[in-house]
């Protein structure tokens, strides 16, 4: 579904991503891990082209996204992205954030866009909270509001970008569980996330990035209980603290 | 610290406001020196009819003249507000103005006249009276804007618009955003000197008369003036400085 | 005569006789208002989109690739600069003597001269703002939008602008308040305002303080009800959100 192919990304000097090649599958699970600045979140970054790959080429569906010739909107339409500091519109309610997309480019009716925002909320728990304005909203509510935002165009990918690192101890649960629902229903998915407990659970497949490269990947079970590389080792050792 | 407070209290000297104006033995006269031949620069020093009457006052009345240059729009405040001593800048005299401050004797005649582009479509006085609908430029309360606000924008018969230099009327009108001009005659006899394609009619639109404006309450020094004035006049020194000036051809 | 009855003949001179109030102040009212208002129109529009080109440049320049559009838009980034820099390094006197007397030379339209000049004096000071204003929106905001598949444009029009706008507001006050204050120097091109309308009455009269006074207190009012508009503007916007 998305294939990656020597992946580079350097930002001025400084190389982030040192060549990457790689196959997600349709519905697969895949959690990337890894010390900060190893460039996973420039890697999810890069598959919805809000970072602009400096070589390699990336496929999804077998066609060309990278090169230019690409028409990046509707690339996007069809990943869902979901961001550590939840990026929700301050100037909406959560119903016009979850809504704002599908009025805007689909051409949807307000009031049947209202009807699929409200179905998205409640795929989130959170119609109660569906005209409230962001400030009002917990990180955890938040960050559930923007998974329904991303949801509402029907997304064939969804991406996370370290969704629960940004927020209260009590409430990563709400949002971890809204995920695993998702993953349940076949969604293709690449998490970017330090919660190692939930990748267990959920994961088809664990990256392991250090310096710019996928080091090791396999089954959780392989990379967790039985790292091969000495990098992976030292930064389990290092979470698990 | 000490030190600190002396600097900034050196710095506010200047803002201290202490009345200026007249001291002593000084005659202080605020004027527009942008007026040919009235008063206007000459190097470093300011000379014209106006100027030369005045040296010629507090000489009578044995003082030292000093001459303010500021915006025309801002001597009457000077003067009420004992800024300068008198207003002299080609005044004339009306009714309304006489409610607010006082005028001397009158010391000159103004003649206020129309100027008009060859081409163009006032050709007269009765062009401007009897066809109507022109545009005329005058110079902001100049007599020339009271008189045409009053027998022409008033009556409907012209739009007046208001420059507020002389030399922006003369622009206006050499670019055809108005149709004529009403000036004084001794800066419209330069001006039309200076741009070929101008006239001035030959009928004078108005004639009026230039006097010192005093403040009300200065009637001790109206009456100084009338004094000096009337012994000027009487011995022909203010025609001779009006006809050093003005030139009869 | 007592005082009072000093000051009521004068009052009575410069504002009851001849109509002088209706005559002078309230035409040169109107006259600012009109210029004001419209100038105000021209500044938040043109503002906006100066401020638009100049951001979009600064934000997507590096990720474009070479070609027409890229040529173009550091073109029309140039441009925007340019006029950003002449007009702002110039005294609004001087442009207005410039467009009235250079640019429309043969226009007998000042009043419309006059909207011109001061719309686009005041544009390229609200093309700062608004440029303050969006950069001010968090970089998140245009990528939770574009993430979406939300064009550039769409990004802007929903989520940055109003955000944008919102932060500025005050800034933008002030921006209107200058603007108001500044056409007292519309005189220069004969056209009769607020401020030219009290000194045609000081020159007829010579009593230069009651008109000047009166000015004063009327422009005063209007900032205050300008300030006042804004903020309460200002306070639904925040009502609605905040963060």
């Amino acid at each position: 579904m998305i294939r990656i192919e020597g992946l580079h990304k350097s930002f001025g000097k400084l190389e982030v991503l040192k060549g990457i090649t790689e196959h997600i599958h349709p519905s697969e699970k895949v959690v990337v891990i890894g010390a900060s600045g190893s460039g996973k979140s420039t890697l999810l970054r890069c598959l919805n082209l809000l970072e602009m790959p400096t070589s390699g080429r990336i496929f999804i569906h077998g066609e060309e996204i990278t090169g230019g010739r690409h028409d990046v909107n509707m690339l996007r339409r069809k990943m869902g992205m979901v961001f550590q500091l939840f990026n929700l519109f301050p100037n909406y309610d959560a119903l016009g954030n979850v809504t704002l997309a599908p009025i805007k480019l689909l051409n949807m009716p307000k009031s049947a866009a209202e009807d699929l925002g409200m179905h998205m909320l409640e795929k989130v728990g959170l119609t109660d909270k569906a005209h409230e304005f962001p400030s009002r909203l917990s990180g955890g509510q938040k960050q559930r509001v923007a998974i329904a935002r991303a949801l509402a165009m029907n997304p064939e990918i969804m991406l996370f970008d370290e969704p629960t690192s940004a927020l209260d101890p009590e409430m990563v649960g709400e949002v971890l569980a809204v995920m695993a629902g998702l993953a349940a229903e076949g969604m293709t998915m690449v998490i970017v996330s330090h919660e190692m407990a939930f990748a267990r659970e959920v994961a088809d497949r664990v990256f392991f990035m250090d310096d710019g490269v996928v080091l090791e990947q396999g089954k959780p079970d392989e990379v967790f209980s039985h790292p091969r590389e000495a990098r992976t080792q030292e930064f389990l050792a290092r979470v698990r603290k | 610290m000490k030190k600190t407070i002396v600097i900034l209290l050196a710095l506010l000297i200047p803002l201290s406001f202490t009345a200026c104006g007249s001291s002593g033995n000084t005659l202080t006269m605020a004027t527009d020196a942008l007026f040919p031949p009235y008063e206007f620069y000459e190097g470093e020093s300011i000379i014209g009819i106006d100027a030369d009457i005045a040296r010629l006052i507090a000489g009578k009345l044995g003082m030292e003249l000093e001459i303010m240059d500021m915006d025309f729009e801002a001597i009457v405040g000077a003067v009420q507000t004992g800024k300068a001593d008198m207003g002299m800048a080609g005044m004339a005299v009306t009714e309304d103005r006489l409610q607010n401050v006082n005028f001397s004797t009158s010391y000159a005649t103004g003649i206020q006249v129309v100027i008009v582009r060859d081409d163009g479509p006032v050709q007269s006085l009765d062009d401007l009276f009897e066809t109507g609908g022109f545009t005329v430029g005058v110079l902001t309360n100049t007599t020339g804007d009271i008189y045409t606000t009053w027998d022409l924008e008033d009556e409907g018969l012209a739009t007046v618009e208001r420059y507020m230099k002389s030399t922006d009327v003369l622009l206006a009108l050499i670019a055809g955003k108005v149709d004529c001009m009403v000036i004084d005659d001794e800066p419209a006899k330069a001006y039309v000197a200076d741009n070929p394609g101008l006239k001035i009619l030959d009928t004078v639109y108005a004639t009026e008369d230039y006097a010192i404006c005093v403040a009300k309450k200065n009637t001790g020094l109206l009456d100084k003036i009338n004094a000096a004035l009337d012994e000027l006049i009487a011995d022909g020194s203010v025609q001779a400085v009006i006809d050093k000036y003005i030139k009869v051809d | 005569m007592s005082w009072f009855e000093a000051f009521a003949a004068k009052f009575h001179q410069c504002f009851v006789q001849d109509g002088r109030f209706a005559n002078f102040m309230l035409s040169g009212l109107k006259v600012t208002l009109q210029i004001t208002f419209s100038a105000a129109i021209i500044s938040i529009s043109l503002g906006s989109f100066l401020a638009i080109v100049r951001v979009t440049h600064d934000k997507n320049i590096a990720a474009m690739y070479p070609g027409s559009k890229r040529i173009a838009l550091k073109a029309f980034n140039q441009l925007c600069k340019l006029c950003i820099t002449v007009v702002r390094g110039i005294p609004m006197v001087v442009q207005l003597m410039i467009w009235f007397f250079v640019v429309f030379a043969a226009s007998r339209n000042a009043l419309g001269i006059a909207i011109l000049a001061f719309g686009i004096n005041s544009a390229v000071y609200t093309a700062e703002i608004v440029r303050a204003g969006i950069m001010s929106v968090d970089h998140g905001q245009t990528e939770a939008g574009r993430s979406l598949g939300l064009g550039y444009v769409h990004t802007m029009r929903f989520i940055i602008l109003p955000q944008a706008f919102k932060n500025v507001l005050p800034a933008l006050c002030n921006e209107f308040i200058v603007l108001l204050k500044d056409t007292a120097v519309v005189g220069y091109i004969a056209l009769c305002d607020l401020t030219r309308g009290a000194y045609l009455i000081a020159g007829r009269t010579y009593e230069p303080f009651l008109p000047l006074v009166a000015a004063a207190l009327i422009y005063l009012a209007m900032v205050i009800v300008l300030s006042k508009l804004f903020g309460k503007l200002e306070r639904r916007l925040r009502t609605s959100d905040s963060h």
